[in-house]
């Protein structure tokens, strides 16, 4: 039985960050971690696979945080199992480092036809790491896909990027990237995450991946933070406040053609 | 280890090469180096002969039929040789999404530092590249520097301004590259309908979310954006939470707008929203809550009804355009 690996990343839930007012930098204690937005449609669109045509779905995720929240989620969404690579340096490394661990987590796996993953986390949303990933593997990838279909050892996916929409044609085994039009990720029923609570979770560290402490982290990574911060938006907060709305929006008219721009 | 020098340029939109070359141009100055653009494709001869007018110290062409159309593994093949070849100390490439798939290839290839969607670039004391691109959901700027040389960053369209012509011809340099065969393959490809001004390019973009009750009053929007001879687009919430079609929005993760004006109507203006429109030269607000956060990162706003002010706007901005 082919197997679909999902790539998925524990994500800040971005909604819920705020800017502390005093030094104009994230608040990120106590932002709840969920599955990286478009990671859950890749997660739905593997499911998908599974009931369309009978493949494995295992879903992969290296966090410096407690997981099984996470996997567990994903395993009620209908995964077959999980592995996942918990290290405190992952909250240090850059996405090349995390590529690179999940990349040999996969090699580790062996066999599989198709790796999905989200075309960019819902935090950082760099959009490195399936291109990465495909690129430590040697396999071919296509980003942004708004469509699948599986034909025999290939696959034929649909994507929008400037020119306009293309479809293509990749060979199997390769990755995907996935966005949120590709389907709507269905919410687990009660019996779904009783069922996904029994499902193999498989624990790695990184020396189980042949890596040591020098590849991950600060040493390992390509690029490092300096800083956080939130700048200021320098708008003139001008309200328009008339008793007519045609005076308001003459006033308005006046103001844009002061600034030129109309 | 070789000795990593020069500033280089790749993007497959012409526009974005020279508004990246003129970034290059400031850092090689810097960093006292060359500048190198990249051409890739197949029958390059016109490119060639263009781009060699705007004054980058290089210009390296590789021509090649496996280049005929964009794959991100053969392009990052030949983006990677040549890199591996000459050793620039950057590389900016063009956040196009195409550029975006194919610079990480590339980083891994070369064993280079990547950074994304650059709003500003710049070298540091010890000459590395530093970038800030906006992280969680468009609220903060991350700072970050590349540790590991050759340093590439991808950055969005509409950056940094053009560069001009000059007088002092590039030395063309073209480059023999084995190319392997793509292990994919374009179909199809539906080009978008030309007429149509995209968000992106946009002068003017009016936006709407859901403060518009029917699917009907998108017309109201519309008639506005015409008025001003621009487009419209909507909240993220609005395209995916109601079945009117509408697939795209302006926002994290959808379009990012650049106008000279843009107006948000019954529009919250959340962050994620907000993230899109960063662009905009001055932003007006039309919300019935006072209290909306569209208005605290607005220039002007008005606090009223949509449905009233909407229509005498239509006729405002008539009248001014005449």
């Amino acid at each position: 039985m082919p197997t679909v690996i999902v790539c998925v990343k524990q994500s800040y839930e971005v909604t819920e960050i705020k800017i502390n007012p005093t030094n104009n930098k994230p608040i990120l204690e106590g932002v709840p971690l969920v599955i990286s937005e478009y990671d859950k449609n890749a997660i739905e669109e593997a499911v998908r696979i599974k009931e369309k045509h009978g493949w494995n779905v295992s879903v992969i995720t290296a966090t410096p945080f407690e997981a099984s929240k996470t996997v567990k989620e994903a395993l009620a969404i209908g995964a077959d199992n999980a592995y996942v690579i918990n290290h405190k340096a992952f909250a240090e490394s850059d996405t090349y480092v995390m590529a690179r661990v999940v990349s040999e987590a996969i090699k580790k796996i062996g066999e599989y036809s198709l790796i999905l993953c989200g075309e960019g986390s819902s935090d950082s949303f760099t959009g490195r790491f399936g291109p990465m990933v495909a690129q430590f593997l040697g396999i071919p990838e296509v980003a942004y896909v708004e469509e699948l279909n599986i034909k025999d050892n290939k696959v034929e996916v649909k994507r929008s990027v400037e020119e306009g929409e293309e479809t293509i044609e990749v060979e199997m085994p390769a990755l995907l990237t996935v966005t949120s039009k590709i389907n709507e990720p269905r919410i687990p029923t009660l019996m779904d995450i009783l069922k996904g609570s029994k499902k193999p979770i498989t624990q790695w560290t990184i020396q189980d991946l042949g890596l040591t402490e020098k590849d991950i982290g600060k040493n390992g990574s390509t690029t490092h933070n300096i800083d956080f911060y939130a700048p200021p938006m320098k708008r003139k907060n001008v309200i328009i406040e008339k008793e007519k709305i045609e005076e308001a929006v003459d006033e308005l008219i006046r103001s844009l053609q002061k600034e030129g721009v109309l | 280890m070789p000795e990593y020098k020069d500033v280089w340029v790749y993007s497959e939109n012409p526009d974005v090469r020279l508004e990246l070359l003129a970034k290059a141009k400031e850092l090689s100055s810097k960093i006292n180096c060359g500048t190198g653009l990249v051409l890739l494709g197949q029958n390059l001869n016109k490119e060639t002969e263009e781009f060699s007018r705007y004054g980058a110290n290089k210009l390296y062409v590789v021509d090649n039929v496996n280049l005929k159309e964009f794959h991100p593994s053969t392009y990052a093949e030949a983006l990677a040789k040549l890199i591996e070849k000459y050793s620039p100390q950057i590389m900016l490439i063009g956040a196009t999404k195409k550029g975006k798939e194919m610079a990480p290839q590339v980083a891994v290839k070369t064993g280079s530092s990547c950074l994304s969607d650059c709003v500003s670039i710049d070298v540091n004391e010890d000459g590395n590249l530093i970038g800030e691109r906006w992280i969680y959901g468009g609220s903060t700027i991350a700072k970050m520097v590349a540790v590991k040389k050759p340093q590439i960053a991808t950055v969005p369209p509409k950056t940094f301004e053009k560069t001009s012509e000059t007088t002092e011809k590039s030395e063309i340099i073209r480059e023999e590259i084995e190319i392997p065969e793509p292990k994919t393959r374009i179909v199809k490809l539906e080009k978008k309908k030309g007429e149509k001004v995209g968000l992106e390019e946009a002068e003017y973009v009016v936006c709407v979310g859901r403060g518009l009750k029917q699917k009907e009053d998108l017309k109201m929007i519309e008639e506005l954006a015409n008025a001003l001879g621009g487009v419209w687009g909507v909240t993220r919430p609005l395209a995916t939470d109601l079945d009117w079609g509408i697939t795209e929005w302006v926002g994290l993760s959808g379009h990012y707008v650049n106008p000279n004006l843009y107006i948000g109507i019954g529009l919250s203006g959340y962050i994620q929203h907000v993230a899109g429109i960063r662009g905009s030269k001055i932003i007006v607000a039309i919300n019935k809550d006072p209290e909306a956060p569209i208005f605290k990162v607005a220039d002007y706003g008005i606090v009223g009804d949509l449905y009233k002010v909407v229509p005498v706007l239509i006729e405002a901005v008539k009248k001014a355009k005449k």
